[in-house]
């Protein structure tokens, strides 16, 4: 990196990957935090 | 019950000395001499604060950390008022009340650290300063702690059967809610916003562009925690006048439980694209850095993942210690900003530790809110609905 258009250039694109990944991330933990009262309401409507 | 000339009953006048209210009594004595002696001879006689670390305990914990832990009170209320999610009702009076005494004691903390306590108003009437983010904190906290105490005062009135203006207070509660919504996100942001012109002094993994967006999602979530923790201890010492069975206390606090875990895992993910944004990786293998990660992962990712597991297994105890973390950890991040990684270039000789007689002062003031709660629920429909306004606003 030698001008500050590179510096930026970089720290944006590293900054929307990581924020990219957390909201890719966010399905499986929304997964994982409403599996069981998921699986308590298809249950409840008797699927299961 | 036989009543004395001063009005108090025979066994409650009795009930006076008990250990809580004799050890309450030592601490808030105390707390007065030293903010006496603080009024009289000034901060150097009872703090260690100098014009190098202007801000210390009194502003880092009873003011940043009290504001961000009383934001419960509106996170409860909008929950059920604006958004329709009834089955938090019986979680709003308390999470108001605390919320109450939380910002009164913001207050008490600032006077105790500016001094002159005349010159309170000053921001309004004489020098608004509103290029300032002071002067929006000074109004915001203003206005709000006079919305919050509007909110808590059904259930005095209630208590004291002012059927008119209990009415009268019923029918402003949308307006109340909506007013404790936008103020709180404002000066909870703007706290944050303060630290903006410190790029110097604040150490660059505390200091950010987006501080203001992180103070507010860390408030919400500390807010959050505190409901759990207070409704954990009420639910305890007040248990003969808590009406709702224990499954749906138990819901209640998973639902609570629920929304922490996705709002840590917001402000994880915010404090992480902050990192990236300002290419700042490097500083985490120092020192400053692993105790930077220290607050990160051990009191955000873990309570974040303690609630998540908490929520999913249905294990309450989990989510209380989730809860304790999470305000433990907003405490730790508002130390760090204001005092710990603040100025941290200077030689460790000159560094801020706070005096006895700060902590006294802060033991003392939350020793006041605990007192001033076990008062008010003792006497009023704080813990359960006044069997005259079931189901009123």
């Amino acid at each position: 990196m030698e001008t500050l258009f590179d510096y930026l250039t970089y720290t944006k694109s590293v900054g929307y990957i990581v924020a990219g990944l957390f909201l890719v991330g966010f399905i499986p933990f929304w997964r994982f935090l409403t599996g069981r009262e998921r699986e308590d309401r298809l249950r409840k409507q008797g699927r299961h | 019950m036989s009543e004395t000339a001063a009005g108090i009953s025979a066994p409650a006048r009795s009930r006076l000395l008990t250990p809580f209210n004799l050890v309450s009594a030592v601490i808030l004595i105390g707390g007065a001499v030293i903010l006496a002696i603080r009024f009289t001879k000034g901060l150097a006689a009872t703090t260690n604060l100098s014009h190098t670390n202007p801000w210390g305990l009194w502003i880092g914990f009873d003011v940043m950390s009290g504001v961000a832990l009383a934001a419960g009170g509106f996170v409860t209320s909008s929950a059920v008022y604006l958004f329709g999610m009834k089955e938090y009702r019986p979680i709003v009076r308390p999470a108001l009340l605390t919320g109450f005494l939380g910002y009164f004691l913001v207050v008490l903390g600032l006077l105790a650290d500016l001094g002159r306590p005349w010159r309170l108003p000053y921001p309004f009437i004489r020098q608004a300063g509103p290029t300032s983010p002071l002067f929006e904190v000074a109004l915001c906290v203003a206005l709000y702690l006079t919305v919050l105490f509007i909110e808590t005062t059904p259930a005095a009135f209630e208590w004291l059967g002012w059927k008119r203006w209990r009415k009268l207070v019923g029918s402003m509660t949308i307006g109340l809610t909506i007013l404790g919504v936008i103020l709180p996100t404002m000066h909870q942001s703007t706290l944050g916003a303060l630290y903006m012109v410190t790029p110097t002094k604040l150490h660059p993994l505390w200091y950010s562009a987006h501080i203001p967006v992180h103070f507010f999602v860390s408030a919400v979530a500390g807010g959050l925690a505190m409901v759990i923790v207070e409704g954990m201890v009420s639910h305890r010492a007040f248990h003969h006048q808590v009406q709702i069975s224990s499954e749906q206390f138990e819901s209640i606090n998973f639902g609570l439980a629920k929304a922490a875990s996705v709002t840590l895992a917001m402000y994880f993910a915010v404090k992480t694209v902050a990192l990236a944004l300002e290419n700042e990786w490097h500083l985490l293998g120092s020192a400053w850095g692993l105790w930077y990660l220290l607050e990160i992962v051990g009191f955000v990712l873990l309570p974040c993942l303690l609630f998540a597991v908490g929520y999913r297994e249905r294990r309450l105890t989990l989510v209380r210690v989730a809860a304790v973390i999470t305000a433990v950890g907003i405490m730790l991040n508002r130390f760090n900003v204001t005092f710990i990684a603040f100025n941290w270039r200077i030689p460790a000789e000159l560094r801020y530790v706070p005096s006895w007689m700060e902590i006294w002062v802060t033991v003392a003031f939350i020793t006041f809110a605990v007192v001033t709660f076990r008062w008010a629920a003792n006497r009023m429909p704080i813990m359960y609905e006044h069997p005259d306004w079931k189901g009123a606003h």
